[in-house]
């Protein structure tokens, strides 16, 4: 039961990001939750840290969850989309 | 990970030694401005005559700037005023302001943003002096000014100016560490704060955008263009140019009123952006040509001219 309602998120952010950051050619039903978000774009989303920004925001919006610059929190839930989707079910009210 | 070479600018090591540069900074202390100023010259003779890049690199900038041959005494006043103005920063963070006569030209539309406490990005360049708008700032109680700036680049020199003033250390914002950068950056406009960085060098993996610049092909950094349209922020220009003795003319110029520009037109956008802000650039570089101090290659897609 938690193991869907984790992957339903993770699918939701997905699609958060890529209408947020307007990505082409990019399926939210087959991405790889553990791709790396930021970094080279054959591994990974190929972000950049204006996405981030924008992310962050378009996180808020919708989740009322903050990224706030230089906590660690922040840091490791910029890693994928798992871990941005844990961060999102850790801190929504 | 980074494919791109590293930028000119980078390759050059921080050519000066920590001892110095505190015996410096002790002596202009102890013996004020004027008797301090006499080290100027031998320290300019001494780059000039033991620097064939800063040679080379100021040759090739003066002679676009000044439409002839630079001899060498165009070369030994550009390394002299930069070392001036490095000086002054020691007297300008201590506070000893009162000691210089700095003007404001176009200070209306360019403080206007800060004087309303509304968030705006101010671009500068490595001509003249980051100082004394500082200065300036600092004198207006209301205006939040942060500065962006890479710790790890010219570690050794900030230190020893963190040393001399604390609130140089509280302002500025840390470009390195990746995505956060960012976030930092919309934080402190968030606040409604002036986030003040240089517009005329490239970092890290960016492969900068192409631009015209004295009749050249040169590259300029993309991120505060990035950061412009993606925040729809205005964005204002400013250089503080040394005019010899302790006089300083901080020029103020709104480049571009605050827009949200939709993501599909940003690339157009920071392309016109850039060779916008290139052309005023090139504008001042002309009329103080003595006070760039990028002492690198500029241009290196162009062809040698020699």
């Amino acid at each position: 039961m938690m193991m869907a309602g984790a992957q339903a998120l993770e699918h939701e952010l997905a699609e958060l990001l890529i209408s947020a950051l307007n990505i082409e050619g990019r399926d939210a039903s087959s991405i790889d939750p553990d791709a790396p978000l930021f970094g080279a774009h054959d591994v990974g989303w190929g972000l950049d840290s204006i996405d981030a920004l924008e992310v962050a925001l378009a996180v808020q919006q919708k989740y009322g969850v903050e990224l706030r610059a230089d906590e660690e929190a922040t840091r490791r839930a910029f890693t994928s989309v798992r871990t941005l989707a844990e961060h999102v079910a850790t801190h929504r009210h | 990970m980074q494919m791109t070479p590293a930028p000119a600018w980078k390759l050059q090591r921080e050519r000066s030694r920590p001892w110095l540069v505190r015996l410096i900074v002790w002596f202009a202390q102890h013996s004020g401005r004027n008797t301090a100023r006499l080290l100027l010259w031998p320290i300019s003779a001494y780059f000039q005559l033991t620097s064939p890049s800063v040679r080379q690199a100021s040759r090739s900038f003066l002679e676009r700037a000044l439409g002839r041959r630079p001899r060498w005494t165009d070369t030994f006043k550009q390394i002299h005023s930069f070392a001036a103005c490095v000086l002054d920063r020691v007297f300008l963070l201590t506070g000893r302001d009162q000691d210089f006569d700095i003007r404001v030209s176009g200070g209306g539309s360019g403080l206007h943003y800060a004087g309303a406490g509304q968030a705006a990005i101010l671009l500068t360049a490595h001509l003249g002096s980051f100082d004394v708008l500082r200065v300036v700032f600092k004198g207006r109680r209301k205006i939040k000014l942060r500065v962006v700036m890479d710790r790890q680049q010219g570690r050794m020199i900030t230190d020893v100016m963190a040393g001399l003033n604390p609130d140089f250390d509280a302002e500025i914002i840390d470009a390195g560490g990746g995505p956060q950068l960012v976030l930092r950056l919309h934080e402190a406009l968030q606040n409604g704060c002036v986030v003040g960085m240089m517009a005329d060098r490239i970092v890290g993996d960016d492969p900068g955008i192409a631009v015209d610049f004295l009749g050249g092909r040169a590259r300029l950094p993309s991120g505060p263009w990035k950061l412009a349209a993606a925040l729809g922020l205005p964005v204002v220009i400013c250089f503080g140019v040394y005019e010899g003795g302790n006089r300083y003319t901080l020029h103020f110029e709104t480049l571009l009123p605050a827009r949200p520009v939709p993501r599909a037109e940003r690339a157009d956008y920071a392309l016109a952006a850039a060779q916008a802000y290139a052309t005023r650039l090139e504008f001042y570089a002309r009329a103080a040509p003595y006070n760039w101090f990028n002492f690198f290659d500029f241009w290196p897609d162009e062809p040698a001219r020699d």
